[in-house]
């Protein structure tokens, strides 16, 4: 039965609640923060490092693939090590006198080096060189990797020491106590292609070393070896490519025992990863990790993908890493932690291996300026020469302020602004 | 009666009317300010225009008719969500995501829009907030499997083994067979150190999709991992060069459908090629060249996929358009030659290398080809040079010295021949061809000793082809009287 009295309310507030209702869902809610993934603001800043070019004539493209600075004869000058890819050899780029670089051939028959680290392995006070071959730089499945030790007399004259062969491509190869037994041991990458790995080697002495496989995945580019986990122990970083693209932390237990963690991983497996290197970016005492994916090799034509870029994992302690992007970069290699204006202050300054050519504005060499407070503004130092794979970065004239040393991968067309060794000196002095 | 009594009484039997009149005004009232509201939010969620001007025209246009649609009161957010496909089916991410932000307010339980949300961020390393939206993506579309995969995946990265092995199950409930979940678990249980766990995961999953690439590179470093060479060896060799393909995520994969950048549409066309697609990356390959006409790439790509399916004047076609835009392609030229030259048309072939050769005279490939066709003319001196010339220019590429050492092997010149092979070796260590020459040329030299040094670099190398191999032996029976060990 109707309520009269009732009802003209019941339906008003129908009406009433049935407008709410058609107006409602658009009510504003809390604003979200806008996320952006692309923008990098980049100031050009060409004028602030003369180039150099050093080293010896080249008639051909050149296949630089590695590039380090150490003062290899410990006579006060910094000198410049690369891997050469042509030649497979070593080449010293040794400093006498003072600004002046002289090339030689330290070491051939090296199939595929790809990495040169200088330590001092015996402890004799001489730096010897270690070294990674991959048997060929180009895809191959393969087991062409060799690893090698360049035993140095103090005269830079070397002993060649075959530490494996027969294995997976190696791709990097670093030194450090490992087991705590006061001798270096060797943590190892190896790409591969399809089956790569990465290990460690326990040095038994009289340049024997004993394998321990940490993980069986292709495409390890790099290996680090440092205290991550402020245990007091050192551990070992990784970096994975492929169809993986993660980084690994393998965490000591003092007498080589690891325990595996994933500390970033891309399911975008195009992320196209590069390079890590370790840097103590906040000056917190820990090791932070600097990565670039750049890699544009994968499927197609290489070129740059838009999310190529850098960034660093900021190391907590304990194990822990936050991940932070600092900008995108196209074909961003070889990542580096250097104070460009020698306050202290950590930038870091990487290169472009892949990037569109055509355009004469395409960055080949960058830094990220810090602000101190890990903020961080793109300076592109350079459009040319371009295809730089590699750099370091170190004071070579006792100035006080770093200089940069590229070098150049230059394996995809333009052949065109080609640059072999290049030193990129400031051109203001501090 | 009622009628008679409602006459009498006619206040009361109108305000019904009246009342249903008034609700019916203040609904659509407040439809219309639905609508103006949605309309408002939409409008203001619209990006502005990035710079379009390196893109196609059809990208602003399309963009123009679809921002059009999103300023329109009844489909406002159909609009939007066209323009968010535009922007991030052509790489304009911050777009995409200013388009999607708004989305998930506009449609809170469409699951498209978290997921397409992470994929940007996760494509950019952002993983713990793609974890954060794909999980929301997950709750809201709880069928949608490559969503829960990528969920898996994403929570295996951040290193929550346990969750990510609680998600990949989640999958294998919904789809039993599901390789991606498999590979998501059998990835757990690697980083765990339980290879043989792993080994069994994945000999079962390759039992049900025995195409997994996936599968087959992971199973291939467990085989290896545990000592066990020759099944690693036997399922490298399954691979070849097929590529690992991400899983099918037909959200995602439909964005490529408002595709205009030609580069991308390349990419993806590979992508397909290596997930066995042919016809879908031909497809993406005619669009990216229909959206440019400066590069000659694409002509190249698609000309490498018509001749695999046989079709090689629609290839050569291809070809002559790519050396016409981009004359300095040298691999379209070598490509046009090789071609040509199978199809029989030998002057065409010819002077498609001559006219490479002249476009581009560093190109290694080309002069290797022209070495070949050198030897094929009996031209032995002018052979040899282009062979060393092919080399020098690409010294990566040891195959002009193991056709230059066949040469000299034939013209009796084994010294030179020797040099060359051993300067390959130095190159690529354990070269099959370099080391099956050496063995069969110590057979034929009646040196055994150096024979069976070398037979055993051949058995020691995978890669030797298993014909090359027995006709060594056979050879190498023939000649001692016995197999070599």
């Amino acid at each position: 039965m109707p309520l009269p009295h009732s009802r003209p309310i019941f339906l008003l507030a129908a009406a009433a609640a049935l407008a709410l209702l058609a107006a409602g869902g658009c009510t504003k809610s809390a604003p979200e923060a806008p996320i952006s993934v692309t923008r990098t603001e980049a100031i050009e800043d060409t004028g602030r490092f003369k180039p150099e070019e050093v080293g010896d004539h080249y008639d051909i493209n050149p296949w630089m693939s590695h590039v380090c600075i150490v003062d290899l004869d410990q006579d006060g000058l910094p000198d410049i090590l690369a891997c050469d890819d042509h030649l497979n050899a070593i080449v010293w780029l040794r400093q006498y006198p003072k600004g002046k670089f002289t090339e030689s051939i330290l070491a051939d028959q090296l199939p595929g080096v790809v990495h040169v680290e200088a330590v001092d392995m015996n402890h004799t006070g001489h730096l010897d060189l270690l070294v990674a071959c991959m048997g060929e730089v180009f895809p191959n499945n393969d087991k062409i990797g060799s690893i090698y030790i360049l035993e140095n007399d103090g005269h830079q004259h070397f002993s060649r020491h075959l530490i494996a062969d027969h294995i997976a491509r190696v791709t990097d190869v670093q030194a450090a106590d490992l087991d705590g037994d006061g001798k270096l041991d060797l943590a190892v990458g190896q790409f591969g292609y399809t089956q790569g790995e990465i290990r460690w080697m326990r040095n038994l002495g009289n340049w024997r070393f004993e394998s321990h496989i940490l993980l069986s995945l292709p495409g390890t580019i790099n290996v680090c070896c440092a205290d991550m986990t402020g245990h007091g122990h050192q551990d070992i970083v990784a970096l994975v490519s492929q169809q993986y693209e993660e980084i690994y932390l393998f965490e000591n237990d003092g007498s080589g025992n690891f325990t595996n963690k994933v500390l970033f991983g891309s399911t975008n497996e195009d992320y196209g990863s590069s390079g890590i290197s370790l840097c103590d970016i906040n000056h917190d005492g820990r090791p932070d990790i600097l990565y670039t994916n750049g890699d544009g090799f994968a499927y197609a034509d290489p070129g740059l993908r838009p999310w190529h870029g850098v960034q660093w994992l900021e190391n907590l302690g304990n194990g822990f890493f936050k991940y932070h992007r600092i900008g995108n970069l196209p074909g961003a290699y070889s990542p580096i932690g250097v104070s460009l204006d020698g306050n202290g202050v950590m930038d870091i300054v990487c290169t472009s291996a892949f990037n569109t050519w055509t355009n004469p504005k395409a960055a080949s060499l960058v830094v990220f300026k810090n602000d101190g407070k890990q903020n961080f503004t793109m300076h592109i130092l350079a459009h040319e020469p371009i295809e730089q794979i590699s750099c370091a970065a170190a004071d070579l004239d006792g100035s006080g302020l770093p200089s940069i040393v590229s070098c150049g991968f230059e394996g995809y067309p333009p052949f065109e602004r080609m640059g072999r060794i290049v030193i990129w000196r400031q051109s203001h002095k501090k | 009666m009622a009628t008679i009594s409602q006459e009498v009484e006619p206040g009361r039997s109108r305000w019904p009317l009246y009342l249903a009149a008034a609700l019916v005004a203040v609904a659509c009232a407040g439809l219309a300010a639905r609508m103006a509201l949605r309309r408002a939010a939409v409008v203001a969620a619209i990006p502005a225009r990035p710079d379009l001007s390196a893109m196609p025209p059809e990208l602003g246009d399309e963009l123009g008719a679809s921002e059009q649609l999103a300023r329109s009161y009844l489909h406002s957010a159909e609009g939007l969500a066209r323009v968010s496909r535009l922007y991030h089916a052509n790489s304009f991410y911050d777009e995409a995501m200013q388009c999607y932000r708004a989305l998930r307010t506009l449609e809170p339980r469409n699951a498209r829009w978290p997921h397409l949300e992470a994929a940007i961020l996760s494509q950019f390393g952002r993983q713990d907030e793609a974890l954060e939206r794909e999980q929301f993506a997950v709750d809201l579309a709880p069928g949608y499997i490559a969503a829960r995969v990528r969920l898996g995946q994403e929570m295996l990265i951040a290193n929550r083994r346990a969750d990510a092995t609680r998600v990949f199950n989640q999958v294998l409930e919904r789809e039993p067979s599901n390789p991606y979940a498999e590979l998501g678990l059998a990835k757990v249980e690697l980083l765990n150190g339980d290879w043989e766990k792993a080994r069994e995961r994945l000999e079962g999953c390759l039992k049900k999709n025995p195409e997994f690439v996936g599968g087959l590179e992971t199973l291939a470093a467990a085989y290896e991992h545990l000592g066990r060479q020759p099944e690693a060896e036997a399922l490298k060799r399954t691979i070849g060069a097929r590529e690992f393909v991400d899983i099918k995520d037909p959200w995602l994969d439909e964005l490529m459908e408002d595709c205009v950048d030609s580069y991308r549409l390349s990419v993806a066309a590979a992508v397909q090629e290596a997930a066995g697609n042919r016809a879908g990356a031909e497809q993406l390959l005619e669009r990216a060249i229909a959206f440019t006409t400066k590069s000659g790439s694409f002509h190249r790509q698609l000309a490498v996929l018509l001749a695999h399916d046989q079709n090689l004047p629609e290839a050569c076609e291809h070809l002559r358009r790519a050396v016409a835009i981009s004359p300095k392609d040298n691999d379209a030229w070598l490509l046009l030659y090789q071609y040509l030259g199978t199809m029989h048309e030998t002057a065409a072939a010819e002077q498609a290398l001559r006219s490479g050769l002249a476009n581009c005279p560093d190109a290694a490939s080309l002069h290797f080809e022209e070495a070949r066709r050198l030897v094929g003319a009996a031209r032995s001196e002018e052979a040899i040079a282009e062979f060393r010339l092919a080399f020098q220019l690409n010294p990566g590429d040891t195959n002009p010295l193991i056709q230059l050492a066949g040469l000299l092997f034939s013209i009796n010149r084994a010294g030179e021949a020797l040099e060359a092979l051993d300067l390959s070796l130095e190159k690529l260590p354990e070269n099959p061809a370099a080391i099956s020459m050496l063995t069969g040329y110590y057979v034929s030299q009646g040196n055994e000793a150096k024979a069976l040094e070398w037979w055993a670099h051949v058995r020691g190398q995978p890669r030797t082809p298993p014909e090359v191999a027995q006709e060594l032996r056979s050879a190498f029976r023939a000649r001692f009287g016995r197999d070599p060990n």
